[in-house]
């Protein structure tokens, strides 16, 4: 079920917030816990209830390697391994056994067959989720010995299926505070304001500039240079409108409930360095890539090269966390690469004009979503060949008469094809992403008066109005 | 201001915003679902949802379909009724048709028990490339009844949408002095009497000033929907002989410079698919008529004197005065081989 639906705005969110604290109301405490995870299972199963087995089964098993880790102090590691192997199995198994044996396949010349399987929705962040909570479990860094409350940190349905990818301590407290369990009107003022931010980011910007992104990309046979930039811009801002307005939605959901979900981003285009991006961007993934890989693999404790291999290495796997596909490798050799640079570059202690790093880094992660955008290389080649490719720059015929000194300079004056709406769109999103206040800055000011009601209102309203077109969340496929 | 007074006010701006969109939806009806008839010009109409909605209520007058996209609209029923003594024709020409339309609702035809006797189908070149919709588009949305949904929450989503470029639309349209196109929901065609008249009064001038013809197209246009389009072509065939309708098939005749629009290796393939399936009349290729601007309102839609010619082929008129190279009856299987 899409947050952005009739259904669930209507229907599934009101039902499960009445039945939810009715049954807290009634101080039935545990059929209420229970009555958010059958619900969440719902929302789940909503699109294809065929997958309902592979998460039921995931958390079982979770949930019993992460108590025995609790009880075997003996072979606790030795635990903790089998199950982190086990998770990692079954997300090979569905998103990159196809992969794998493609290539095999194409370097060995030999023929075996494919699997062709559908990706079970949101196993990425649901297998992250609990491999975390296995490590947690093995630090001693939380505990659990109630199946119910596991599966309620793991199904909660705001954030099952694209995140924020949350810890088990910073969830089971929440619910386990018998104040969360009473309606809290501050928290439904401030959940409904953010939640109407997310879904107008969601269905009235990002789903504008996936149809022009989706031409360019998908579309389109070649891409002159304005062409080319508007595509490659028009997904950079449908990614972060996209994401950040799913975000915005579930923080909001999980406020009616009051849970408070992590921040996911903090203004990522506003970053002057690419390692201030990744503190901004999926901020929840970061961390579970800085705790879980980065700084089990040694971190920056083991000399220089061996911080730069680990970089590397993290932002490697980070890539094909997104996707089983070599775009999406390279894109993360790339964020890699630039952070290695980024920090041998900072220690001989160059310092460059804020205006100037600001402009490097929007203009890498501008090309470098190329690769995480395109289907196939070719596609992501037909972009960035027309972005550099300075012989097919043509003006709109209009300007001719002024600017007709430029076709000395190869500048040719024709019919301007692309879309003229994204003249406005991507200047205003400019506009938007780095002089406006974000959404989780929006909420820390929030305050209960005339102008933010009637702008909630207004644009929850409109964001209704535009539930009736056909989208997806793009972290869906991730 | 509280908690309580945020919320009353959050929700009265939210339903006085609702209610402006639906009072500008209702009042315009950009697709004509509400039949409100405040702008009296449609210029566009929903014609899956307005077409199921008055066949509800009077399909038992009719016992036969003519299928198609938009460019068949202009064939009135009673050109294939002289050749078919009592049968009763409805033209059930879709905006943007493909054989995805044509099989769901024929299968809802038959559900409802409609009574159908012959069906008359139009296959498009485009079909190749082209099958289903885009549920985001309103104009060619399907009637909730043939989704299996509530017409009510159908409806709802006409009602709460935003549609800034149909309302626009709908508006100028009442507001110009030329006469725009015309819908006759009772027998399902469209006209355009404006252009019908310039091309009677002096064709050579509006062949000229209609900038379509003179577009150099490229062949871009692939043959990419392959399984789709026969599986539901397959369907249909297999309905109309289970159910005993009797089935004529005959591709759409295409102005030259649509023509220019198919990569050739692929049209050819397409008609070689579709002859696997079923026997068919082929109006397209590069003729007489086809190459004749003047037989069309611009590139895309011929004049319903070229479907009274396609009709005259298919049920052999003496009468009229085909030209030779105009369509040529394909039997089934005997493309196979051909390149």
């Amino acid at each position: 079920m899409l947050f952005n639906s009739y259904i669930f705005i209507f229907s599934f969110l009101p039902l499960t917030f009445i039945l939810y604290f009715y049954l807290n109301y009634k101080k039935a405490t545990y059929l209420s816990k229970l009555s958010l995870v059958l619900s969440s299972l719902f929302f789940y199963s909503w699109w294809n209830p065929i997958y309902l087995p592979i998460i039921l089964v995931s958390m079982i098993v979770n949930y019993q390697f992460g108590t025995k880790i609790l009880h075997k102090y003996k072979n606790k590691k030795l635990i903790l391994y089998i199950g982190i192997f086990l998770n990692i199995l079954l997300l090979g198994y569905f998103k990159y056994y196809d992969f794998f044996i493609e290539n095999f396949n194409g370097f060995l010349g030999t023929n075996i067959e494919l699997l062709h399987l559908a990706l079970p929705l949101a196993i990425s962040f649901f297998t992250f989720q609990q491999i975390s909570y296995l490590v947690d479990s093995y630090r001693g860094e939380t505990k659990e010995y109630d199946f119910l409350n596991y599966a309620l940190f793991v199904t909660f349905f705001p954030q099952l299926i694209a995140g924020p990818i949350v810890h088990h301590k910073e969830m089971m407290p929440q619910f386990a505070n018998e104040k969360n369990r009473k309606i809290d009107t501050s928290n439904i003022t401030m959940g409904l304001f953010i939640f109407a931010i997310g879904l107008f980011k969601k269905v009235v910007i990002a789903d504008n500039f996936a149809i022009w992104a989706t031409h360019g990309f998908d579309v389109a046979e070649s891409l002159n240079f304005f062409a080319a930039w508007f595509t490659s811009l028009s997904y950079t801002f449908q990614l972060y409108f996209d994401f950040s307005g799913y975000t915005d939605m579930a923080i909001g959901v999980a406020l009616l409930f009051n849970i408070k979900l992590p921040a996911n981003f903090n203004s990522p285009y506003k970053a002057i360095s690419i390692q201030d991006f990744w503190r901004r961007w999926h901020i929840t993934l970061s961390r579970f890539l800085r705790d879980y890989i980065y700084i089990p693999l040694g971190g920056n404790r083991k000399g220089e090269f061996r911080t730069y291999s680990n970089l590397m290495m993290t932002f490697i796997l980070g890539g094909l966390w997104h996707g089983a596909g070599w775009t999406f490798l390279f894109w993360g050799f790339l964020h890699g690469i630039a952070l290695v640079i980024h920090r041998a570059w900072s220690q001989i202690g160059l310092k460059l004009p804020i205006w100037f790093a600001w402009f490097i880094t929007f203009n890498f992660i501008n090309i470098s979503w190329i690769f995480f955008r395109a289907k196939e290389w070719n596609d992501a080649l037909k972009v960035l060949g027309g972005m550099f490719s300075f012989d097919n720059i043509v003006l709109p015929k209009v300007l001719e008469s002024k600017f007709s000194f430029l076709n000395a300079y190869g500048i040719d004056f024709g019919f301007f094809y692309w879309y003229s709406e994204v003249l406005i769109w991507i200047p205003l999103a400019f506009v938007v992403v780095l002089f406006f206040k974000n959404s989780m800055e929006q909420l820390a000011n929030f305050e209960l008066n005339l102008k933010t009601a009637i702008f909630a209102g207004f644009i929850f309203a409109v964001g209704v109005v535009f539930l009736n077109k056909v989208s997806e969340f793009l972290y869906f496929n991730f | 201001m509280n908690n309580k007074k945020w919320l009353i006010t959050f929700m009265s701006i939210f339903v006085v915003t609702m209610s402006l969109f639906g009072l500008v939806n209702y009042v315009v009806d950009p697709f004509s679902v509400f039949q409100t008839n405040f702008f009296k010009r449609s210029g566009q109409i929903n014609e899956r949802y307005v077409k199921i909605e008055f066949l509800e209520k009077h399909h038992n007058k009719f016992n036969a379909y003519i299928f198609g996209s938009s460019r068949i609209g202009v064939v009135k029923p009673e050109v294939i009724e002289q050749y078919l003594p009592n049968s009763k024709f409805y033209n059930f020409t879709l905006s943007s048709g493909n054989l995805h339309d044509y099989m769901v609702h024929l299968k809802y035809f038959i559900k409802r028990k409609y009574e159908i006797k012959t069906l008359y189908m139009q296959i498009d070149i485009d079909d190749m490339n082209y099958y289903g919709q885009d549920e985001s588009d309103y104009l060619c949305k399907l009637h909730p009844y043939v989704t299996n949904e509530f017409r009510i929450a159908g409806k709802m989503k006409y009602l709460f949408g935003f549609f800034p470029l149909n309302v626009r639309k709908k508006i100028s349209v009442n507001f110009q002095k030329d006469s725009p196109k015309k819908f006759d929901v009772s027998i399902g065609i469209w006209s355009l009497p404006d252009n019908e008249k310039q091309l009677e009064k002096n064709p050579k001038k509006y062949v000229e000033n209609e900038g379509s013809f003179h577009f150099k197209n490229r062949r871009v246009l692939r043959y990419i929907r392959e399984k789709e389009a026969m599986k539901a072509l397959q369907i249909i065939v297999d309905l109309c002989q289970k159910n005993k309708i009797k089935l004529y098939v005959f591709t759409s005749a295409h102005n030259q410079n649509k023509m220019d629009t198919f990569v050739l290796e692929d049209y050819k393939k397409y008609l070689r698919d579709i002859s696997e399936i079923t026997s068919f009349y082929d109006f397209s290729g590069y003729n007489s008529v086809t190459m004749n601007n003047a037989n069309y309102y611009e590139m895309s839609h011929y004049r319903p004197r070229v479907g009274s010619l396609m009709a005259a082929r298919i049920f052999d008129d003496k009468n009229i005065s085909v030209p030779k190279d105009f369509g040529k009856f394909i039997a089934k299987g005997t493309l196979r081989g051909n390149r």
